[in-house]
């Protein structure tokens, strides 16, 4: 295992065990309305081929120069080449071979720079396009795209994040859109929490007691009906609507051919479960590959991290392109931050948040291009600068919706993306 | 004696704050005191109390125009128990109560619940989740948090200390420490903190008055927000290191103005000193730059400055004068109770959004700043008003329970237009007296910058001279360091002299005499030769010193040509202030009567609507008893149509017999007739024969007989032709009679038609009348859905108040006995480890700490369920914690996961196993709902029970397992009360 120098939480802790204790379960509030009741504020968005985001979150900090930008040769290039991709003249790391054949599916924004190298607040303005401040808290863009992007009265929960371990629940991530709107997770890629039966309860004794709950209610409704008791009655039959469904999340119910193909390490498994949950309906799944936080050698490490996304990533976007659901499913591979050009003494790259990339694909994004640029050695963003917030508009736009809009929340106009920016035309076709 | 001073105490308590103005603000105190006195010299609390009781029920039902009903023992002893110590009664405390006799009963059961320690732990948890909403702590921790708070509420600390001691905390003092924490675990943020004191303490949510006023309440306004911003911005997290361990503080630095511009109206500078919520901008002592602090600030070190804006705003806030924050806190407390605030939502006061009756919550600010802030007492008033004992449905017959008539409408609006006028007219003069301040501002900026300036000259030279000052100190210090060590050394050298003394042959002392004397000459020497460098460092400092001293007259020019025009400022800040409050007072006048308004309309909508439907119904038996009556008139005209028919067909049939008279008549003639045309040719035959045979005499005798014959058959013939004739006239008589009869036939089927079609109609009739009912009826029910919600709005019907996450765990451990077996097994513990003693069992006080022990140890034994619960049920930290919602994962959590399954389950004497054990069905029902729901089934439900486990006698521990379930995951369990 290798160790991290900088001391923060994340990194003394073991591997692919972060995120599970990091999902902590914490609920929500009711200022986006009342759950089921309250309709997207751009509801007339929503069209019949419905729109989902699938985040990849590299966990840590992913080195831009062992992967989208690489630069061979310079003094910050490290030992790793460029290889030719399925575009012609776009070039990244001999690290991800299968990714590379891929390329013409993608797009890679590699003028990246948010001026924050802290892990926490590098991943909250990633994720919500905003800047963290005390006295505020935005949703994340999970709670965003199930409020804007979810059928109203999907029976799936919209917001799902795959952690890499820990016991699954409601996280804390929708701030004013409320708790119908937070992730669910699922630990190490398991149906959420609570979808079984518990063994010693019958199906039938089960049906009589919530028959026998519908029947009492039915009579309490009938004193007082109101949002909030038709919202707490129904969610018992969104509980077994999910129930029902729980296949979904079944990842042992995809073919062993693709388990095989796609990797039978944990996130080999998760990019499957991803494909399943994304043709299943679910709007937005997000999953983390960790940890890349390489302060001591980045390049072994990187071999083994990269190796291991590449083979499941590559067959992700494939399969996408094949069934034909690129055009509805955009794909976002972020990290919080990238990595130092500069290559320090245990052969380790630091935090660097000046320039480096993402990588994009489906929806409205281009196919096979290349957005920005940074110079000869990388440590400067040399054209097409983009930060978080433009980033947060630009996935938005590209799944459709309008992110210059407003959620309206108990009259409250809180605008969907930071005002202050907009989305880069240049990614949008 | 008592009657008396009731009487007096409610005359003064009733004084109403006149118009604001800074002399009845001041004159407000010592009436306070006074009514405290009176109460205590006088032992007149519960008179003084009573008031308040009254006065709440005297307001709301003026408000409200509703008489209502109080709800039963039953739900009072819910309610009651749930908002006061967090958790429903058991099935006996019910049945206890149910049977109870005493006519204050509900009295006593409120006091007897407020001395519980579960009273302290409710509402310690409701003060924590309200102060902190649930933010994770960073550097007090939770237990710390909530045990300070908890021990604050079993000594019954007053709101206003409470509040004071969280505003001040700095988090040096170990005892006040977990205070701290509001601050301490809010990353001691300026705006963080400025946003949530707002709303928190002040009852407004100023966010968005951040960066301009706010957009959507036209009363938050960016000076109020930086106003009371600059109260917390010198405030500051300061880690100081205490050997090992380093501690965090809440420090403060010397506050300065703050400048602020609207982003919205750029080039439009603003500045404001400190200002608390609904006051104006505070006058502070200013002192010379580096003359600020008691403790300047370091690193390391906590700073004190002379004068502390935090504790300036503590003391503002809680001194008993700030509308704002009395009213916020009543209105919590009032929500608390009632599941909603006067003012809702909570953190929302302002003009447009007034309180139900802003007079009551002016009234209940009143009364709690009388009452020293005295929260439990505060609480027992508003449980034992009648409003707080509202049932939860709306009684049947609503028009007969409502005081609002439509007369009432008339006066309502013949006052509304003096009303919008005052409104305006009071909304003017606040926006003019605006203007005259922002005015008054303006022309105090510039002024502003120069005393800045001179103070920041002058700063700069005091930088400079402290500089000189410290070199001078650090040569001075250095010299006389010398001079004391030559001191020093000298007393070695006389003490070596009088050794050489004593022993003169020894060389070595008169060496180290010799070397000593040497070293004093040698330091010395140093020392003296610093006396240049300290004489020019002594130059140095004197120009800077002077330029320093001289920097302070150019502040004292600044600051003459300032005040002046800040007073000015602050004067023009005054009379708006004044206008400010009389506009709002104005504005809520001009809602409540539009309100009142409103409700009396509906009110009288329903009225018109309970007629429409009298008169539908009506319309309805109108239409059926005359369908009776058409149905009648065709009934009679049976008969007579039958009549008619039987007269067409006797005619037809005579008319047939006549015909056939004809016939047969006819039908002679014609015979008679071809006889005598027989007879008539034979006769010619014959008569021809003759002719040929003139002579032939049987011939002749034949034309003769023939001739006779062809008489008799002519005469027979003309005989007969009368008889034909005569047929032919029956027969035209009896067609007459058969024209006449079918015509009346046709008459009298038309007739019967018409009746007919109107019995046809009367049916639809019947029909659309019905169709108008119904109609009738719904919009009678939506129309009373709405005055529903208008009901529980003004607090005449109970509102629907959800568990918070802590209720539901702790009301669900309670119902289904595992709190008491937890609270069994402890008392069995403390009964082994400390046995009472009969003295002990004796003394009150004794018992109690017992009690408050007991509920410590079962409370430790399961709060970290309270987390589980938290988790599914709670909001995100940092978010408001009031609004309700619904998740799928907390009904999953309730069907699959072993929690409440695992309690529902048959055990010990829990009300499962009690359902189990009972064979009659009726008291099986009674034993689940007045266990779960603390009343008694109704019919139906025992009936619902019955059947249930009727079907399950094989399973019946399974199946009473289900009905405890669901009634525990019911809607009426989950918001009820």
């Amino acid at each position: 295992m290798i160790r991290y120098a900088c001391g923060s939480n994340e990194h003394g802790i073991a591997r692919r065990q972060f995120l599970g204790s990091a999902a902590a379960a914490t609920g929500g509030l009711l200022a986006g309305g009342i759950g089921i009741f309250s309709h997207p504020a751009v509801a007339d968005q929503l069209q019949s081929d419905q729109k989902r985001i699938v985040v990849f979150n590299m966990h840590g900090g992913l080195s831009q120069l062992e992967s989208w930008d690489p630069k061979p040769g310079t003094d910050t290039g490290g030992p790793f080449l460029a290889i030719p991709t399925s575009v012609p003249g776009i070039h990244i790391s001999e690290l991800l071979p299968k990714t590379a054949q891929q390329m013409h599916h993608l797009c890679l924004a590699r003028g990246i720079n948010t001026s924050e190298d802290d892990h926490g607040k590098g991943t909250y303005m990633m994720l919500t396009g905003r800047r963290q401040t005390p006295a505020s808290n935005f949703p994340q863009l999970g709670a965003v795209a199930a409020k804007t992007l979810t059928p109203t009265n999907h029976s799936l929960p919209g917001h799902i994040v795959i952690t890499p371990g820990g016991s699954g629940g409601r996280g804390n991530d929708s701030a004013y859109l409320g708790p119908m709107y937070s992730s669910i997770s699922l630990g190490n890629g398991n149906p959420p929490q609570n979808t079984t039966r518990p063994e010693n309860l019958s199906e039938a004794s089960n049906g009589a007691r919530q028959d026998f709950r519908r029947t009492i209610n039915e009579r309490f409704l009938n004193r007082r009906r109101t949002a909030v008791t038709e919202a707490f009655a129904y969610s018992f039959e969104q509980a077994e609507q999910l129930m029902r469904q729980r296949d979904v999340f079944d990842v042992s119910k995809e073919p062993a051919v693709d388990v095989e193909r796609y990797g039978t390490h944990d996130f080999g498994r998760h990019c499957l479960l991803a494909r399943r949950l994304l043709e299943q309906g679910i709007t937005f799944v997000q999953l983390s590959h960790s940890n890349y936080d390489t302060h001591n050698e980045n390049f072994n490490f990187h071999i083994e991290q990269m190796g291991e996304f590449d083979r499941s990533f590559a067959c992700f976007v494939a399969d996408l392109a094949d069934r034909g659901m690129l055009d509805s499913t955009l794909i976002v591979v972020l990290s919080e931050f990238g990595r130092t050009p500069n290559i320090n003494l245990y052969y380790g790259r630091d935090h660097w948040s000046k320039a480096w990339s993402v990588c994009l694909g489906g929806g409205r994004f281009p196919r096979g291009a290349v957005y920005g640029s940074t110079n000869d050695n990388g440590t400067e963003v040399k054209d097409g600068q983009v930060d978080h917030g433009s980033l947060f508009h630009t996935y938005l736009q590209a799944a459709g919706v309008d992110s210059t809009g407003s959620f309206d929340i108990d009259g409250r106009e809180m605008p969907i993306a930071d005002p202050a920016a907009s989305a880069v035309a240049a990614l949008l076709t | 004696m008592t009657v008396v001073v009731g009487g007096f105490g409610r005359s003064l308590l009733t004084l109403r704050l006149p118009s604001f103005t800074l002399n009845a603000m001041s004159a407000y105190r010592p009436i306070i005191l006074l009514v405290c006195c009176v109460a205590v010299l006088f032992g007149g609390g519960v008179d003084a109390d009573d008031t308040l009781r009254v006065e709440i029920d005297r307001r709301l039902t003026e408000v409200s125009g509703f008489v209502p009903t109080q709800f039963s023992d039953g739900e009072f002893l819910r309610r009651a128990t749930f908002d006061l110590i967090g958790m429903p009664p058991t099935a006996d405390d019910a049945r206890a109560f149910l049977n109870d006799a005493s006519p204050n009963k509900r009295e006593q059961l409120v006091n007897r619940l407020l001395a519980s320690p579960h009273y302290a732990r409710h509402l310690a948890s409701t003060l924590d989740v309200m102060l902190m909403e649930r933010r994770a702590h960073t550097h007090v921790t939770v237990d710390e948090w909530q045990a300070w708070l908890l021990k604050s509420v079993r000594e019954n600390k007053p709101w206003n200390i409470l509040a004071r001691e969280i505003l001040i905390a700095d988090g040096d003092d170990p005892v006040q420490r977990p205070a701290a924490r509001f601050a301490l675990d809010r990353a001691s943020e300026p705006n963080l903190l400025t946003h949530d004191i707002s709303r928190i303490f002040f009852g407004r949510d100023v966010q968005c008055a951040q960066c301009h006023d706010h957009p959507l309440v036209a009363d938050y306004l960016q000076s109020d927000y930086q106003g009371l911003l600059a109260f917390l911005s010198p405030g500051y997290a300061v880690v100081r290191k205490e050997g090992e361990k380093s501690i965090t503080l809440y420090a403060e630095r010397a506050g300065t103005d703050l400048p602020f511009e609207s982003v919205f109206i750029a080039g439009t500078p603003h500045r404001t000193g400190a200002r608390v919520p609904d006051d104006i901008e505070l006058d502070e002592p200013r002192f010379l730059p580096g003359d600020e602090y008691h403790v300047a600030p370091a690193e390391n070190v906590k700073s004190v400055p002379k004068f502390s804006r935090r504790a300036k705003l503590a003391e503002l806030a809680t001194n008993g004068s700030n509308r704002a924050f009395n009213q916020n806190i009543v209105n919590r407390l009032w929500a608390h109770m009632f599941g909603r605030g006067l003012v809702h939502p909570l953190d929302l006061h302002h003009p447009d959004n007034p309180a139900v009756d802003p007079e009551l919550l002016q009234a209940l600010a009143d009364h709690f700043v009388a009452m020293n802030f005295n929260v439990r007492d505060f609480l027992r008033e508003l449980a034992l008003s009648n409003a707080y004992q509202r049932p939860f449905d709306a009684p049947e017959d609503l028009l007969a329970t409502t005081t609002l008539v439509k007369e009432q409408a008339t006066e309502l609006q013949q006052a509304h237009p003096a009303l919008e006028m005052a409104a305006k007219a009071a909304a003017e003069e606040y926006s003019a007296a605006s203007d005259a301040w922002y005015a008054a501002e303006s022309a105090v900026l510039p002024v502003a910058a120069e005393v800045d300036a001179a103070r920041n000259a002058y700063a700069e030279a005091k930088k400079k001279a402290d500089e000189a000052r410290k070199a001078l100190a650090d040569v001075i210090a250095q010299q006389e360091s010398k001079q004391k060590a030559a001191m020093t050394i000298q007393v070695a050298a006389d003490a070596a002299m009088k050794a050489a003394a004593v022993v003169p042959e020894d060389k070595a002392f008169a060496d180290a005499v010799a070397l000593l004397t040497t070293r004093v000459q040698q330091v010395t020497a140093e020392a003296t030769a610093l006396a240049p460098m300290v004489q020019e460092k002594t130059a140095a400092v004197t120009p800077l010193a002077e330029s320093q001293e001289a920097a302070k007259a150019p502040i004292e020019v600044a600051v003459a040509k300032y005040a002046p025009l800040k007073l000015a400022q602050t004067q023009a800040e005054q009379a708006m202030l004044v206008a400010r409050r009389k506009s709002a007072e104005q504005n809520q006048r001009l809602i409540a009567n539009k309100e009142r308004l409103k409700t009396i309309e509906r009110f009288a909508q329903l009225s018109d609507q309970h007629h429409a439907i009298k008169l539908a119904s009506d319309a309805v038996t109108a239409h059926e008893n005359a369908l009776v009556a058409l149905q009648q008139q065709v009934a009679e005209y049976v008969p007579v149509v039958a009549l008619a028919q039987a007269n067409v067909k006797s005619t037809t049939d005579a008319m047939t017999a006549a015909t056939n008279a004809v016939n047969v008549a006819t039908t002679e003639q014609n015979r008679r007739s071809d006889l005598a045309n027989a007879i008539t040719a034979a006769l010619q035959s014959t008569e021809a024969a003759q002719q040929k045979a003139s002579e032939d005499a049987m011939l002749a005798d034949v034309v003769t007989k023939l001739k006779e014959r062809l008489i008799v058959a002519q005469a027979s013939v003309t005989e007969q032709q009368a008889v034909v004739s005569s047929a032919m006239t029956a027969i035209s008589a009896a067609t007459d009679a058969m024209t006449a009869a079918q015509k009346s036939l046709t008459d009298a089927a038309a007739d019967q038609t018409r009746r007919e079609q109107a019995m046809a109609a009367g049916s639809n009739a019947i029909v659309s009348a019905k169709t108008t009912l119904t109609t009738q009826h719904q919009e009678y029910s939506s129309q009373l859905a709405d005055i529903q919600d208008r009901l529980v709005q003004n607090f005449s019907t109970s509102s629907l108040k959800p568990l918070t996450p802590e209720q539901l765990c702790w009301s669900s451990f309670r119902v289904t006995g595992v709190y008491d077996s937890y609270w069994r097994a402890e008392v069995a513990e403390l009964d082994k480890t400390a046995p009472l003693t009969d003295e002990q069992k004796q003394d009150a006080a004794f018992m109690a700490a017992r009690n408050v022990d007991l509920e410590q140890r079962t409370y430790d034994k399961l709060k970290s369920y309270t987390g589980t619960y938290v988790t599914f049920y709670g909001a995100a930290s940092g978010q408001p914690q009031g609004d309700f919602f619904a998740t799928a994962d907390q009904a999953l959590f309730a069907s699959n996961a072993g929690y409440i399954n695992g309690w529902v389950a048959p055990s010990g004497d829990n009300v499962t196993n009690r359902v189990v054990q009972q064979s009659d069905s009726r008291l099986a029902a009674e034993e689940i709902y007045l266990s779960v729901l603390t009343r008694l089934p109704t019919e139906e439900e025992v009936a619902e029970v019955t059947a249930y486990l009727a079907n399950r006698v094989a399973d019946k521990n399974v199946a009473a397992q289900e009905l405890v379930w669901g009634v525990l995951n019911s809607l009426e369990f989950r918001f009820n009360h």
